[in-house]
């Protein structure tokens, strides 16, 4: 089942994706589920245009940016195991700029 | 699903190690942190005019809302303070054109408009002149609009206020240049705006400047800080309210929100930031000591959520012991001098080493003995003073001498520093030559 999410960055994070904050996508059919962990590697393939360690390290997001599904912390919804369903709203906000 | 921890509702952010909050309860512990160190702290007064400096990110978008609640009439335990809102565009640091800049300023400046205070604009090159009575006015400012009507001729008007100054910028820009590593570029950035703002704060009659710094920025910046040899100031950096000024007062009142907080806060209330982008904006993590810093800092932070605290909680009980005769402050961070130290000192011994090492650099000087001029006004020297290297050394605290040492050229600093070098230079000569007849206290 292809997934429809809206992708949202802001906090600065805009910056590394042409300044546009807000993304409607269509993950692609695909036969595992897709958890935030795919997401990012795909987000990483395919929407990030520059300088990918600034948002992803390793198999997750840098430090410092926060993670929020449907305006819940990513902390209380598994983190990197959630399994993403149709519609949801995941937003990336940087908290190391500006003050 | 977790639940909140105070009300049982669905939980929507975790704060802290393992506190799960649920919206309004959240929103609540915000709200009340925020007007109660103002409580705790007793530093403002009612009716008192505070200015808050607006970059348009993060932390001072956040501090803005939290203000406007605070003040608006259904408000708790009410602010009673008069705002007032400062922007500084800093595009000059980065070279960018008026064209670019002025596009930046126009989502700041529609916040600021929509918020009814009044609010005034400047630019970091403003600093460079700084008094200089032939300058032009440090900030372009609004009137106390009534009406919150946002047309397109009114912001282009507020935008014409904004005179972004030519020869200021050039003089901003040989400056940075002159300055070889980024880490001391940033730390003049640093000390430089907050020159600005406190020059600002005088200029419109304001006694207090708000900053939006959060937790995690000052433990980042106290650990810099200490790399840079800034130890000493680490009280004013940590502390809810910033003396140094002397009539003018920095507080700090978010500093007890992880930028966490800050971040879902914001999110919660629909608060638009708009990021401008800054010197180490996309710069890899070892650019800078601040930067690299802020890097291991954020990422313990992730593996360890009492990091931050932690160094915080460290950091705000450290307290400065100055010796009861320290009364000369730094040119240019306004601190006390920290550099009126005895023989066996670290400092004499890094001072030491930096002498045997290096080699006799020339400074030019250009003191004549006799004056090229009739003593009738025709003299030809240039009416500004060339200060030597040990002239300015003497009037900066250690963590400035650094800056200085790594900057290639003295001179580009701006003006109002270098005099205050050369005036303590002379007072000191002639308290010298004076010496013998003056009584001893």
């Amino acid at each position: 089942m292809a997934v429809n999410v809206t992708l949202e960055f802001s906090g600065g994070a805009e910056l590394l994706f042409d300044k546009v904050k807000k993304h409607d996508v269509r993950l692609p059919h695909d036969d595992g589920a897709w958890t935030i962990k795919r997401l990012l590697v795909w987000i990483k393939d395919n929407l990030l245009k520059e300088r990918p360690e600034l948002f992803v390290q390793g198999d997750t997001v840098r430090p410092g940016i926060l993670v929020l599904i449907n305006d819940a912390d990513w902390e209380l919804m598994g983190e990197l195991e959630y399994k993403i369903q149709s519609n949801d709203r995941i937003v990336f906000i940087s908290t190391l700029h500006g003050g | 699903m977790r639940k909140c921890m105070k009300c049982e509702e669905q939980a929507c952010v975790i704060i802290r190690v393992n506190d799960a909050f649920c919206r309004s309860c959240f929103l609540q512990h915000c709200t009340h942190k925020f007007r109660s160190s103002f409580g705790k702290s007793k530093v403002i007064r009612d009716g008192e005019k505070v200015l808050l400096a607006f970059s348009g990110g993060n932390g001072s978008s956040a501090m803005l809302h939290l203000v406007q609640q605070g003040l608006s009439k259904e408000a708790q335990k009410k602010l009673r303070f008069k705002p007032g809102l400062i922007f500084i565009d800093e595009g000059s640091v980065l070279g960018l054109s008026t064209e670019q800049r002025r596009k930046d300023h126009r989502y700041v400046l529609e916040i600021m408009r929509e918020t009814g205070y009044p609010y005034h604009v400047t630019c970091l090159e403003k600093v460079m002149g700084l008094g200089q009575t032939s300058e032009s006015p440090l900030v372009g400012t609004s009137t106390t609009s009534t009406s919150t009507e946002l047309t397109y001729d009114n912001v282009e008007s507020d935008l014409q206020k904004l005179s972004i100054s030519n020869t200021a910028g050039e003089r901003l820009k040989d400056m940075l240049e002159s300055a070889k590593s980024m880490t001391a570029k940033e730390d003049l950035i640093r000390r430089l705006r907050c020159d600005l703002l406190a020059a600002v704060a005088r200029e419109t009659g304001f006694s207090k400047v708000m900053l939006g710094d959060s937790s995690t920025r000052l433990s980042v910046q106290l650990l810099a800080d200490i790399a840079q040899g800034r130890g000493a100031q680490t009280h004013l950096e940590m502390g809810f309210a910033d003396d140094r000024y002397g009539d003018i007062i920095f507080v700090r009142p978010l500093r007890e929100f992880t930028s966490k907080e800050v971040a879902m806060y914001n999110k919660l209330n629909n608060v638009e930031a708009t990021v401008l982008p800054r010197l180490a904006t996309k710069q890899p993590s070892n650019s800078s000591i601040q930067r690299l810093t802020e890097e291991f800092v954020t990422g313990l932070q992730s593996d360890f959520p009492s990091t931050v605290s932690t160094v915080f909680r460290t950091g705000e009980k450290m307290t400065s012991d100055h010796k009861k005769n320290v009364t000369e402050r730094c040119a240019m961070c306004q601190a006390l001098l920290d550099t009126n130290v005895p023989e066996c000192s670290a400092l004499s011994a890094t001072q030491f080493s930096q002498q045997i090492s290096k080699r006799p650099t020339a400074i030019p000087c250009s003191s004549q003995s006799e004056c090229c001029g009739d003593g009738d006004g025709s003299c030809q020297t240039a009416t500004k003073e060339i200060v030597s290297h040990e002239q300015l050394n003497e009037a900066l605290c250690y963590g400035c001498r650094l800056i200085v040492r790594d900057m290639k050229n003295t001179s580009t600093l701006p003006q109002h520093i270098l005099d205050e070098a050369a005036r303590r230079a002379r007072r000191s000569k002639m308290k010298e030559s004076i010496q013998d007849f003056l009584l001893p206290q």
